[in-house]
């Protein structure tokens, strides 16, 4: 879920830029460390990055009718671990606005620091927690994207509260707000998601262990 | 697929220089962010949609379709500012018209905001604005995975869109559960396409003696005219001025 251009106040556009600063910052000198050691892990970075673009604007069918985007967060996730998802989750939202006009450039920050880095975080951790509690891998990815994108939802609704207090109930009524209102179109996609990318990962199990082990430079061993 | 960049293109403005262009939308950004709201971003909209407009010539169609999207979420949004819950006692809704102000002040900045992102977006191609980010600092290793990952962008964009049609054709899309496993098959599909592309690439640029550096001419870019600078920063200012002027009328 994109914040639009403008919505947020300056302060709040230059807080959460902060924020995410040094997650993305961190991510970007670990894929300067992979580029250095592997000159081919550029191309494989940019067909990746350009594969999660790509999928974020495929519409997805979603549950009450409303057409909806997966978000791709819980794959790519998986797919290339969490902080190089970082880079990643912020090169294509920075696409997202200048080629689609999802999002904007002064909420680029609030909106990085809620899917490509709240996210893909939430969506690993959960992913590794059930994989080594010795669950399946349908439902540890299952899980992963789901509440991954369940995670990203919250923390666009708190950051949305913070920034539009409830004159009456503050934040926490705020958030309570924003959360309902965006219950409609963001649990059928999470769930949705959920289900997309255990179909995704099934085949890609399945046929590509070739590319899946040429991922294996990104991230170290993240995938089952 | 992509009208904005199809108009980006395509428009009176695209081969004037990136930086008047990036001085014109990223001032008025910061103008509406800043300045009285919200005066500063209704004014700012209407400059910035003549400019698109009149000036660059962007088709009114395409121009209202990109604002369309942003100005759906602000409306999504309103409704949420406008009404208050209480929740000591179970929630309690109730209408809020002293949120009027907090409301129009929204209004302004973000239309204001979106409209100069629109202006940028659509008279400027992204291969352009990229290589400005070397400028602001971002290290040369990024700059290039962006370039890349642009150019790589319409051939992921194209497979998709053909692998689409093949199942729509075959009635893939009826139905929600067949949509959901078409389209898991569709992601599996292109996330292979561009692992092997990616290694063909490989393939080829070895072959070609690539040591980690993709050197690429820049293109010849029409110099910056200070004139046209100094009418930019007119007009900004023009904007500003205007916007504390009106905004004094208003509280008298």
């Amino acid at each position: 879920m994109h914040i639009m251009e403008g919505f947020l106040p300056a302060a709040h556009c230059v807080g959460w830029a902060a924020a995410s600063a040094p997650v993305v910052a961190y991510g970007a000198w670990r894929v300067k460390k992979i580029a250095e050691e592997h000159p081919n892990a550029k191309l494989l970075l940019a067909s990746s990055g350009a594969f999660a673009f790509v999928l974020s604007a495929l519409k997805m069918p979603s549950v009450t009718g409303s057409c909806s985007h997966p978000t791709g967060t819980g794959l790519g996730a998986m797919l290339f671990g969490p902080s190089v998802m970082a880079v990643m989750g912020t090169i294509v939202l920075l696409f997202q606005a200048l080629l689609l006009a999802h999002g904007g450039l002064t909420t680029l920050g609030a909106n990085v620091f809620s899917m490509g880095i709240v996210g893909p975080f939430v969506s690993y951790g959960i992913f590794k927690a059930v994989r080594k509690s010795g669950g399946s891998l349908q439902i540890a990815v299952f899980l992963a994207a789901a509440l991954g994108d369940f995670a990203t939802y919250c923390t666009t609704s708190l950051q949305l509260a913070l920034a539009f207090p409830d004159p009456v109930s503050g934040i926490a009524g705020s958030t309570v707000k924003f959360l309902g209102i965006f219950a409609l179109t963001q649990v059928p996609l999470a769930i949705a998601e959920g289900l997309l990318t255990v179909v995704v990962m099934n085949l890609l199990s399945k046929y590509s262990e070739g590319e899946l082990k040429s991922l294996n430079i990104l991230s170290d061993g993240a995938r089952a | 697929m992509y009208l904005i960049d199809r108009i980006a293109h395509t428009n009176r403005w695209t081969r004037r220089p990136t930086p008047e262009k990036l001085f014109l939308c990223l001032g008025g950004l910061v103008l509406c962010m800043a300045g009285p709201a919200p005066v500063t971003g209704l004014l700012t909209f209407a400059a910035t949609a003549a400019c698109a407009l009149f000036a660059a010539r962007v088709p009114p169609r395409a121009y209202a379709a990109v604002l369309g999207l942003p100005i759906g979420f602000l409306l999504a949004g309103l409704p949420v500012l406008m009404i208050s819950v209480d929740l000591s006692g179970g929630p309690l809704l109730s209408w809020r018209a002293d949120q009027i102000p907090l409301a129009a002040a929204l209004i302004g900045r973000a239309a204001g905001a979106v409209s100069c992102l629109t202006l940028l977006i659509l008279t400027t191609p992204v291969h352009a604005m990229i290589p400005g980010l070397r400028r602001l600092g971002l290290p040369a290793f990024l700059v290039e995975i962006m370039l890349l990952t642009y150019r790589m962008i319409f051939v992921v964009a194209e497979t998709a869109a053909s692998g689409y049609a093949a199942q729509a054709a075959r009635l893939g899309y009826s139905g929600w559960r067949r949509s959901l496993r078409s389209l898991g098959m569709l992601a599996a599909a292109l996330f292979q396409r561009s692992m092997t592309r990616a290694r063909h690439m490989e393939t080829g640029l070895a072959a070609r003696g690539f040591d980690g550096n993709l050197a690429v001419l820049p293109e010849d870019a029409p110099p910056v005219s200070a004139l046209r600078c100094a009418a930019i920063a007119l007009l900004l200012g023009g904007l500003f001025a205007c916007a504390l002027w009106l905004e004094s009328l208003i509280h008298v």
